[in-house]
């Protein structure tokens, strides 16, 4: 038994039945058009709900004995692996608020100290050259302002 | 035919200047190209400003020389941090970055160079005798033959799946649920975007891309970094080695004449080009089940038909003034504003400007192969980058490259959510190959077939009655029932393999176990 693989497709058919139910509850009727927008999801939702049924049968049937991967909260590669997440979700909440640079060399030095670097006269140089870098080549070269934030003065001088 | 005319038209183009501009697109081509989330569409977008106050033979000769430099850029960082450059680049990861993983970073990358070069060649050569011809075969593709040419795309879904076909499937038909997200093609309602409008164009591909591979990929390093393995890379050529010529040159040559015809079709880029050329390499190769574990043939199918793309692209613009892909279509605003109109009148008042195009289009390959050689050296350097500074950097560059396609932060969060699908998948071993193929086939899916319904009251009969789609469909059963039986060869061999390691472990525990 792979008990992954019956998790994986259970998830798979509830979200099969979500499909065919959200487009049957809120896609409108047409009638101008015999084919509604409801048509192509609500076929592969039924393709895809039988694909997970294979795929539980063949968890169910399976000779080999597996509960799948574990990932504990204990384990230093899943912190490092949240962690990780984690920045990159901070980094895209304040992009806009406090400025590419400043969010940019916090993950950036942030990430460096998590996977091991103690260096600081790496760390620092690493991630400001990185990201005036990206800033100079995405604004004056490709004319792609990325936000500035807390820094706005800087793009007047 | 005048080849008097193309001899000139060549003439004309080995000036300073016009070389120069060629070199200089072919440089920024190769520069943004290689940039994830800059695409060769963007790329031309963003530098055709640059060609307006340029003569008429400079301006086409950037234009094409970042073209062709941005169609071979995308594979440097999909074969060096499985980030593809640019949508076409994406099927070159499945075998780029194997090769690269096993230390032969040059090679996947002198590879991908010599099939770029084979690819762009053929399609110029296309693009130079057969433009005509080809535009009358194009009109003949309807939406029936959109369809099939899909399903056609869509059937090496099967050959991509990795260890289990079940879950590939699973992989595609979830990829083709997330093309259901956002307008309808038909009707314009939004489908399954929850109040959120910047969905209503459907998941954009390249944050998408970006999520799936590049922040995976940042993810799976994060995890694995003490127990990763330093692979070493030295650049031993800058082209390939003649044994890897010998078994390339016929995979690019094909390459090159599927990646022109897909080129050819109005709305269908190189992506699709790349994706169609794999599967047919593979279909094709004694050994298919190496394909997708880094093996050189693998680059060259995809990364010829990419190139391939440019020239195909080149011919309906030309003859038809109807734009093959979306680079094209912005070209056709560098026409405009030199006075210019694409279409048939073009071969009747400006041959001379025609043909000078189609040396250009052979310069800028050219272009491309020598920057490429040269640059070799340093692309290879970053992978010699030690992890804890080069996967902050990807990360990065993978964020703002989500970022730069609409200035949107939503793209960032997509990108991030898509990150933690595909490292999710990456862990209970779903394939992403079948996800990316699906993106990219899954809209002209849904959009041809709908179109075709609608026009045949619901009926499919066209996808049985017209010529093109016979063959299309015949091609995508043949492929389907080969790549099952390759498939079920490659689950058994992995089932014999399985058993016999547990058997020797077995053996050994026996062996070690004390007696008495």
């Amino acid at each position: 038994m792979v008990k992954s693989n019956i998790v994986i497709g259970s998830i798979g058919i509830v979200i099969s039945i979500f499909v065919w139910l959200y487009s049957e509850v809120t896609f409108p009727e047409e009638r101008n058009v015999q084919i509604g927008s409801a048509f192509f999801p609500r076929m592969l939702a039924v393709g895809f709900a039988i694909l997970c049924i294979v795929l539980i049968l063949q968890g169910v049937f399976s000779k080999v004995k597996s509960h799948g991967i574990k990932m504990s909260i204990k384990d230093p590669k899943v912190w490092r692996v949240l962690i990780t997440l984690g920045g990159s979700i901070i980094f895209a909440f304040l992009i806009k608020r406090i400025g590419f640079m400043i969010c940019g060399i916090m993950l950036m030095t942030g990430l460096m100290f998590m996977l091991g670097l103690r260096k600081l006269t790496v760390m620092v140089p690493v991630a400001v050259g990185t990201v005036l870098a990206v800033q100079f080549v995405f604004q004056y070269l490709l004319g792609i302002i990325l936000p500035y934030g807390l820094l706005e003065f800087v793009q007047y001088l | 035919m005048d080849f008097q005319l193309l001899f000139q038209s060549f003439g004309s183009v080995f000036t300073f200047d016009v070389i120069g501009s060629i070199f200089l697109g072919a440089f920024c081509g190769i520069l943004l190209g290689a940039l994830p989330g800059l695409t060769a569409t963007m790329a031309v977008a963003l530098l055709v400003p640059m060609s307006f106050g340029m003569p008429v033979a400079n301006s086409f000769g950037v234009l094409l020389g970042i073209f062709c430099g941005a169609m071979y850029g995308g594979s440097i960082s999909a074969i060096l941090i499985r980030t593809p450059g640019t949508p076409g680049a994406a099927a070159t990861m499945m075998d780029g970055f194997p090769l690269c993983q096993k230390g032969q970073a040059d090679r996947a990358l002198t590879t991908a160079l010599f099939a770029s070069f084979t690819g762009g060649i053929i399609s110029a050569l296309i693009m130079t005798f057969l433009s005509p011809q080809l535009s009358k075969f194009a009109l003949q593709f309807g939406t029936a033959e959109y369809f099939c040419l899909a399903v056609f795309g869509l059937s090496i879904i099967i050959s991509v799946s990795g260890k289990s076909v079940v879950k590939g499937l699973i992989a595609g038909v979830f990829g083709l649920l997330l093309c259901t997200i956002g307008s309808d093609p038909i009707t314009g309602y939004p489908r399954f975007i929850f109040g959120s409008m910047e969905l209503y164009e459907g998941p954009p591909l390249v944050p998408t891309l970006i999520g799936l591979f590049a922040i995976s990929e940042v993810l799976y390093n994060v995890e694995s970094l003490l127990s990763g393995s330093k692979a070493q890379h030295k650049v031993r050529r800058v082209l390939p080695a003649k044994e890897d010529i010998r078994k390339c040159l016929p995979i690019a040559g094909l390459g090159g004449v599927i990646g022109s015809f897909i080129g050819i079709l109005p709305g269908v880029g190189g992506d699709v080009g790349a994706f169609v050329s794999y599967g047919q390499a593979k279909r094709m190769s004694k050994h298919p089940e190496l394909y997708g574990t880094g093996i050189v043939e693998g680059v060259a199918a995809t990364e010829s038909a990419n190139n391939g793309v440019t020239g195909g692209a080149m011919v309906p613009l030309l003859s038809l003034g109807i734009p093959g892909d979306p680079v094209t279509a912005v070209m056709v605003g560098a026409f405009t504003v030199q006075g210019l109109q694409p279409g048939p009148l073009l071969y009747k008042e400006q041959l001379p400007l025609v043909y000078m195009i189609f040396a250009s289009m052979f310069v800028a390959n050219i272009a491309m192969l020598l920057i490429g050689m040269f640059g070799l050296r340093f692309f290879v350097r970053v992978v010699g980058i030690k992890k804890y500074t080069l996967v902050p950097v990807i990360l990065i560059l993978s964020m703002v490259g989500a970022y730069s396609m609409r200035n949107s932060v939503f793209d960032v969060g997509l990108a991030i959510v898509f990150g933690i699908i595909g490292y999710l998948m990456r862990k209970f071993d779903f394939p992403a190959a079948p996800v990316l193929l699906a993106l990219i086939l899954g809209p002209m899916a849904e959009r041809s077939l709908r179109r075709t319904l609608i026009i045949d009251n619901g009926s499919l009969i066209s996808l049985v009655t017209h010529p093109i789609c016979i063959i299309l469909l015949s091609l995508a059963l043949l492929s389907i029932i080969t790549s099952a039986i390759t498939q079920r060869k490659i689950e058994k061999r992995l089932a014999a393999k399985a058993e016999a390691d547990v058997g020797k472990f077995y053996g050994d525990s026996d062996n070690n176990h004390p007696v008495g």
